[in-house]
């Protein structure tokens, strides 16, 4: 299983032995190799004839590792030290606790239109640039998260809107349920996105529009299967009547750079939410998820969360992308618990999650696949490339693996794990792989390089060909490219 | 070959995964037991399992994916209750419409598409649908996907097809998914490879030794991902061998079609990739495009003409350019969709999630005609049209008329037949 080809160095935590003692105990693991879909969209996998990973994760060093590689953007020894000092659980507290630091403001103070003519370019950079800076990285990872579930693309919504969203994720990321819910449903961008902001339940004979109704439950709460199409039209009904904010002001600009003609454009001051018009709404009853009533927003969002299916939907779609593609039931029943139980607080979710028997099981080692981005931040930050070199391999290579920062597929966000895997997904990641090497100024040492990002852990072929490397460029494009980096 | 062999590979493959683990558990020595894998039960790519399909006959499906309105594609020119129905959306769709018959009309934007119904080579199958359907998307592409409406089957049709009858190619091109990063959910299988080419000019490696470090650490990779991380660099590095030696270098535009210059057209730049691997006889077989944007549930007047437009300029362009090189007669083109529109628009001037909707069929081997029943208005279920012809009655006769494959096996049943194919005599 391990290659003995390889050289590791003195004094690596995780040496060569450790890791062969470890395929001893992998081989239960074999077991738990079975055939499944994670997701709709997700591949299908061959189980036969493959071995597991040996887990070293009976080792801290190497569980701290594997939750930073999970709940961060990735290893580098300025992370991993403390939380080597502190333990396992100690860093779990810490980065739930270190809350979310505000980005600097992508709208500048001298813009008389306040952002209102951004590209969706300069908001992906922003971001990236903030993801790559952040010293609160699980706000960041959360507010990836939550980008790829309460989903809204550029190709829809301007990119002002969009930045709304973005900080509306972040500041919520670990807050309660019921309040991301609130705020995500009456967000510009989402009103837009998933047309309530375009809905008007006021006469009876024209039927509402059922795009977010829908969306909500199917893919944000509930899930397929735990509502039926009544709740569809009654909570069409219940939501009507929330619309994108009227501007503040409007700004005459130039539209025409040629003729200098210019027209006016709607300016807001400052991040506004949706604004109710009474006018729009649905003006009586319906019987929403077994409960009839004057339901507005607040009363759907209230049954909703009344609702079973809500937070176990919440803690699979969690268990799917933090801790292995097929989750235990026991782990989901578990983690839901304690999120209910908690009255909804997205930050004991995560909690609970990372602190599951599952997430350290050896089943679970290696058993999530980064996505695009999540790849080429931890690749970048790996051989240490500038910020400004890595935001534009990322906005360059992004679409070949798959990956648009604000412009997901479609509703259902990205479809994670063995979804990212294609031919040509993987040929864009090795490609990138050798631009960023090739752009660096100079490559650093290699040395304990696979210690570091592969915990010691490599498969035969991949050792062997790290150790006829004959370059620190050649190690770092081996360890790079390599099926062990991909995975976390 | 027949459904009981397949049923015991499958049968001896779960039997070796069982006898590895205990192996594994006693001996402790894991990598002597992956190393012990008989060839036989190992994952064999690109190499012979049994006899296939033999025709060359090529397949593209044409994912229209959000939901296509079937009503303002197959528009019913003589149902008033369309214009009960649909006050917004229905006039200017019946006006404009570019009739087939006295009682259908195809879209106006479809005026390619019409020209090759004159010709004889379109067929619109009306009503198709399955039982029980789903309103949600993902539900009714993965039931559409794996032609199960149960949704217990996990392995996409296509795949399935490519497993069952065509491995034998031993070619990597032979399901290929053009203008995506993604492999589509109906090429999904674990037992086939598929190609996956979004853009022909960045498909290469960037280095020569990139490729042979690639080459070497992918192949035997441990873990659940492992067949599939090693299948897909198995997959490209072939693929892109076979690029090189088929298509003209990508700096050569003259001799690229030259049909669809729009960009924002995906659709066309996708089909005009799959008329290369067509033209240069790159061994395709079943190929997939998509062209996305069809959850009009907003203004769909003005999204859903543009979206018609793109669907007409590409598959014209398409068909003009296999034809131009005498490879029109092998390719059948069919458009999917996961489900219509309900009849009923919505008060955002748009249409929200249906249920059954018409199938167009395009090409030499198609015999024209309108099949089916078209849709009644009157008689809805919950406000949706009711499907009158189960979607895998079309798969069945494309499996079997224009693939020559093994419709039953892969489809696992027999379904009502629709004839809308030529029978060759």
């Amino acid at each position: 299983m391990t290659g003995g080809g390889g050289s590791a160095p003195r004094g690596a935590l995780l040496s060569r032995r450790t890791v062969l003692g470890g395929a001893a105990s992998a081989a239960v693991g074999l077991g738990a190799v079975k055939l499944y879909v994670s997701h709709p969209w997700t591949a299908v996998l061959d189980p036969a004839g493959r071995s597991g990973w040996p887990s070293p994760l009976g080792s801290e060093r190497a569980r701290v590792a594997q939750l930073l590689r999970r709940a961060t953007f990735g290893i580098t020894p300025t992370a991993l030290e403390p939380g080597l000092s502190h333990g396992y659980q100690r860093t779990i507290d810490s980065i739930l606790e270190a809350g979310a630091a505000e980005p600097p403001s992508l709208v500048s103070p001298g813009d008389p239109t306040r952002g209102a003519r951004l590209e969706g370019s300069d908001l992906q950079r922003w971001w990236l640039r903030h993801i790559l800076s952040t010293q609160t990285p699980l706000a960041e990872r959360m507010t990836y998260f939550w980008h790829g579930h309460f989903t809204s693309s550029l190709d829809k919504v301007d990119a002002l809107f969009m930045y709304w969203q973005n900080l509306t994720w972040r500041r919520r990321s670990v807050d309660k349920l019921g309040r991301m819910l609130r705020e995500v449903t009456i967000d510009p961008a989402m009103l837009t996105y998933l047309d309530l902001g375009t809905s008007d339940a006021s006469d009876p004979a024209q039927p509402p529009n059922e795009n977010y109704a829908r969306e909500l439950m199917e893919l944000f709460t509930l899930g397929a299967g735990s509502y039926r199409e009544a709740d569809v039209k009654a909570a069409a009904r219940a939501l009507a009547g929330w619309t994108t904010p009227p501007a503040d002001t409007q700004v005459e600009i130039v539209v025409d750079e040629k003729t200098g003609a210019k027209a006016p454009i709607d300016v807001w001051y400052e991040q506004r939410r949706g604004a109710f018009a009474p006018e729009m709404a649905y003006d009586g009853a319906v019987s929403y998820l077994n409960r009839r009533g004057r339901h507005g927003l607040d009363g759907v969002i209230e049954q909703i969360l009344a609702h079973p299916a809500t937070a176990k939907f919440l803690a699979r779609k969690v268990a799917i992308q933090f801790i292995s593609p097929a989750p235990g039931e026991e782990t989901v029943q578990q983690i839901a618990g304690r999120f209910r139980a908690s009255d909804y607080d997205l930050g004991e979710l995560m909690r609970a999650a990372f602190t599951s028997p599952e997430f350290s099981a050896a089943g679970s080692y290696r058993a999530l696949v980064k996505s695009p981005l999540e790849f080429m931040v931890s690749a970048a930050g790996a051989v240490r490339a500038g910020a400004k070199e890595t935001i534009e391999l990322v906005l360059g290579y992004g679409e070949g693996m798959g990956e648009s920062l604000f412009q997901p597929p479609n509703v259902a966000g990205w479809p994670p794990n063995g979804g990212w895997i294609s031919p040509s997904t993987m040929l864009a990641r090795f490609n990138f792989v050798s631009d960023l090497l090739d752009g660096l100024p100079s490559v650093p040492s290699a040395r304990g390089a696979e210690d570091l990002h592969l915990d010691g852990v490599l498969s035969n072929s991949t050792a062997k060909r790290l150790a006829k490397a004959d370059s620190d460029r050649e190690r770092w494009l081996v360890i790079l490219a390599s099926p062990e980096f991909n995975l976390k | 070959m027949s459904g009981s062999e397949t049923g015991i590979e499958r049968i001896g493959r779960r039997d070796f995964t069982q006898a590895g683990l205990v192996f594994g558990v006693g001996a402790g020595a894991l990598a002597a037991g992956y190393a012990a894998v008989p060839d036989a039960f190992a994952r064999a790519i690109f190499t012979a399992r049994r006899d296939g399909v033999q025709s060359d006959a090529v397949l593209v499906m044409i994912q229209l994916a959000g939901g296509n309105d079937g009503l303002r594609t197959v528009v019913p020119l003589q149902d008033s209750n369309l214009h009960d129905l649909r006050p917004q959306l229905a006039g200017e769709a019946v006006d404009k419409a570019l009739p087939l018959t006295p009682s259908e009309g195809l879209n106006h934007n479809l005026g390619r598409i019409r020209k090759l119904w004159d010709s004889g080579k379109v067929a619109v199958v009306q009503g198709v649908g399955y039982p029980s359907p789903s309103l949600s998307h993902f539900e009714s592409i993965r039931v559409w996907e794996t032609g199960d409406p149960t949704r217990r089957q996990l392995r996409g049709w296509l795949g399935r097809a490519l497993s069952t009858s065509y491995d034998s190619y031993g070619h990597p091109l032979t399901g290929c998914a053009c203008g995506t990063t993604a492999t589509p959910g109906a090429l999904r299988d674990a037992d086939s490879t598929v190609a996956v080419i979004e853009n022909q000019l960045s498909y290469g490696f960037a280095a020569p030794e990139l490729e042979s470090a690639v080459g070497a650490v992918y192949g035997q990779t441990p873990g659940i991902y492992g067949a599939l991380f090693d299948t897909a660099v198995a997959t490209v590095r072939k693929t892109a061998a076979e690029l090189q030696r088929a298509l003209p270098a990508p700096s050569d535009t003259s001799v690229l079609p030259s049909y669809s210059n729009d960009t924002g057209n995906a659709l066309a730049q996708a089909l005009k990739l799959a008329a290369q691997l067509i033209i240069r006889e790159t061994g395709v077989r079943l190929l997939h495009v998509t062209l996305d944007g069809f959850d009009t549930h907003y203004t769909e007047l003005s999204y859903h003409d543009q979206l018609m437009g793109y669907l007409d300029e590409a598959v014209g362009g398409f068909y003009d350019e296999l034809a131009q090189h005498g490879k029109a007669s092998r390719v059948l083109m069919a458009t999917w969709s996961e489900f219509g529109r309900r009849p009923q628009e919505n008060v955002s001037g748009g249409t929200d999630h249906g249920t059954a909707a018409p199938v167009v069929l395009i090409g030499d081997p198609v015999k024209r005609g309108i099949y089916g029943r078209p849709p009644d208005l009157r008689h809805l279920d919950d406000g949706n049209l009711r499907y009158t012809v189960d979607f895998r009655s079309i798969y069945q006769e494309i499996l079997e008329v224009h693939l020559q494959a093994g419709a039953g096996e892969i489809l696992g049943g027999r379904f009502e037949p629709v004839r809308f194919l030529r029978r060759s005599s």
